[in-house]
């Protein structure tokens, strides 16, 4: 894809230039946290806190993270932070990896990332995704298209063997049941009737 | 008699209040949020719709922020003050945003309000893992919307006389923009042969009729 087109991609919908803007924000935000954690364990101490690393920081901040980017300017001004300092604590004797002195605010963006990589990882692995798809109908032995009968009401089974009820469940969340009976006709449909009196 | 669309409007804020669920009208200024995530959540996962589809057509339903609230609330300062925001604008509970298509047209109105009422039964079930095999799984999504379009099925061929074969194909047609594969469309099509042939019967879709007419009533409505 040449430069061109891809200006073009993302000129022919805003959508695509949001979408594009945040994978910037985050390969940054990655980018910074890589070099501040590569330095920190070369040199063995966190980096100078410059103006231009505020800046960076708060860049990176800004990219994942605004309001901890509001809560490091607002501290680095003299003012009061939007949140707490964290309690002082002995230190271990090696610098861990990350930003040092940001406990708080390395969390948030921890989290964050983890909740990227793992909605990425479930939408591009198949068996992940079906196990997400097992926690609301586990695959049993049904055969696809069939449909049944069950509780009094109509189920259809899936290509993949899971039951998913024909009709919406009610507001609060429970089944509902067809008011005579459920029946199964000829073709195989599963559907409600009028209740047949023996 | 046709239910006028001030009964419409009245019935569908009474099965929402009954559901406890919040009802955004298309003039609500929560709506231009809504709109734009689900432009961008449509653009990115491959969908069809622009941002002035959603605007006019689509009416969508969200899992409430109360876990996200609670946590919000945790934050000094101004957390209390957006939760408590956010609270009092309804978002505290499963919201149901309607479009301007349908809010004008009594029918349509009282159909759509049942098909959302419906995911907002599934979400009810299934929480957050629910909402996340919608968003990653083809079938989750069929096995949510077909349903959902039945309910409307119901409405449209009980209260609006439309015929079943209609309505079933107009669902279908419906179904298509969800990216629905081949697996998936056959599941959807499984679960609208069902409703047609349980509407054929002259049956009811497990009380969705029933509870759509009582809230009718309750607001004025004759048959």
């Amino acid at each position: 894809m040449s430069l061109q087109e891809i200006g073009r991609w993302l000129s022919s919908d805003w959508t695509h230039a949001v979408a594009a803007l945040g994978v910037l924000a985050l390969g940054y935000a990655l980018a910074w946290a890589a070099i501040r954690a590569s330095y920190e364990r070369v040199v063995g101490r966190p980096m100078p806190r410059t103006r231009l690393v505020l800046a960076l920081d708060i860049l990176a901040d800004l990219s994942v993270n605004v309001p901890g980017a509001l809560n490091r300017l607002l501290r680095s001004t003299g003012r009061d932070p939007l949140f707490l300092p964290a309690p002082p604590a002995p230190r271990p004797p090696a610098a861990p990896s990350g930003r040092s002195g940001e406990a708080g605010r390395a969390t948030v963006g921890t989290l964050v990332l983890l909740a990227l990589v793992g909605a990425l990882g479930l939408a591009a692995c198949p068996r992940a995704r079906e196990a997400v798809l097992d926690t609301q109908s586990p695959r049993v032995a049904c055969v696809g298209g069939s449909q049944r009968c069950h509780d009094g009401a109509p189920e259809v089974c899936s290509r993949a063997g899971r039951w998913w009820p024909a009709m919406p469940p009610r507001d609060d969340g429970s089944p509902r049941v067809c008011a005579g009976a459920c029946v199964v006709s000829d073709a195989g449909i599963a559907h409600c009737a009028p209740e047949v009196s023996p | 008699m046709a239910p006028t669309i001030e009964q419409a409007r009245a019935a569908a804020q009474r099965m929402c209040d009954a559901a406890g669920v919040t009802l955004l009208d298309p003039a609500h200024p929560l709506r231009d949020v809504i709109v734009a995530g689900v432009a961008l959540a449509s653009r990115v996962g491959g969908g069809s719709w622009d941002r002035d589809d959603v605007a006019q057509r689509v009416s969508v339903t969200l899992p409430g922020a109360g876990g996200a609230l609670v946590a919000l609330r945790a934050v000094p300062v101004v957390g209390p003050i957006l939760a408590e925001a956010a609270l009092a604008a309804g978002l505290g509970r499963t919201v149901i945003s309607l479009s301007p298509a349908v809010w004008s047209d009594p029918l349509r109105l009282l159909e759509t309000v049942r098909h959302e009422l419906g995911h907002a039964g599934q979400i009810a079930r299934g929480g957050l893992p629910w909402c996340i095999a919608y968003i990653l799984g083809a079938e989750a999504r069929a096995a949510g919307e077909a349903p959902c379009y039945a309910a409307g099925m119901a409405v449209r061929v009980r209260l609006g006389g439309e015929s079943t074969a209609a309505a079933a194909e107009s669902a279908m047609r419906s179904l298509q923009g969800y990216g629905l594969d081949a697996e998936a469309l056959a599941l959807a099509a499984g679960i609208i042969a069902s409703a047609r042939a349980t509407l054929d019967a002259g049956e009811d879709l497990g009380g969705v009729v029933a509870e759509t007419r009582a809230a009718l009533e309750s607001v004025g409505w004759t048959p």
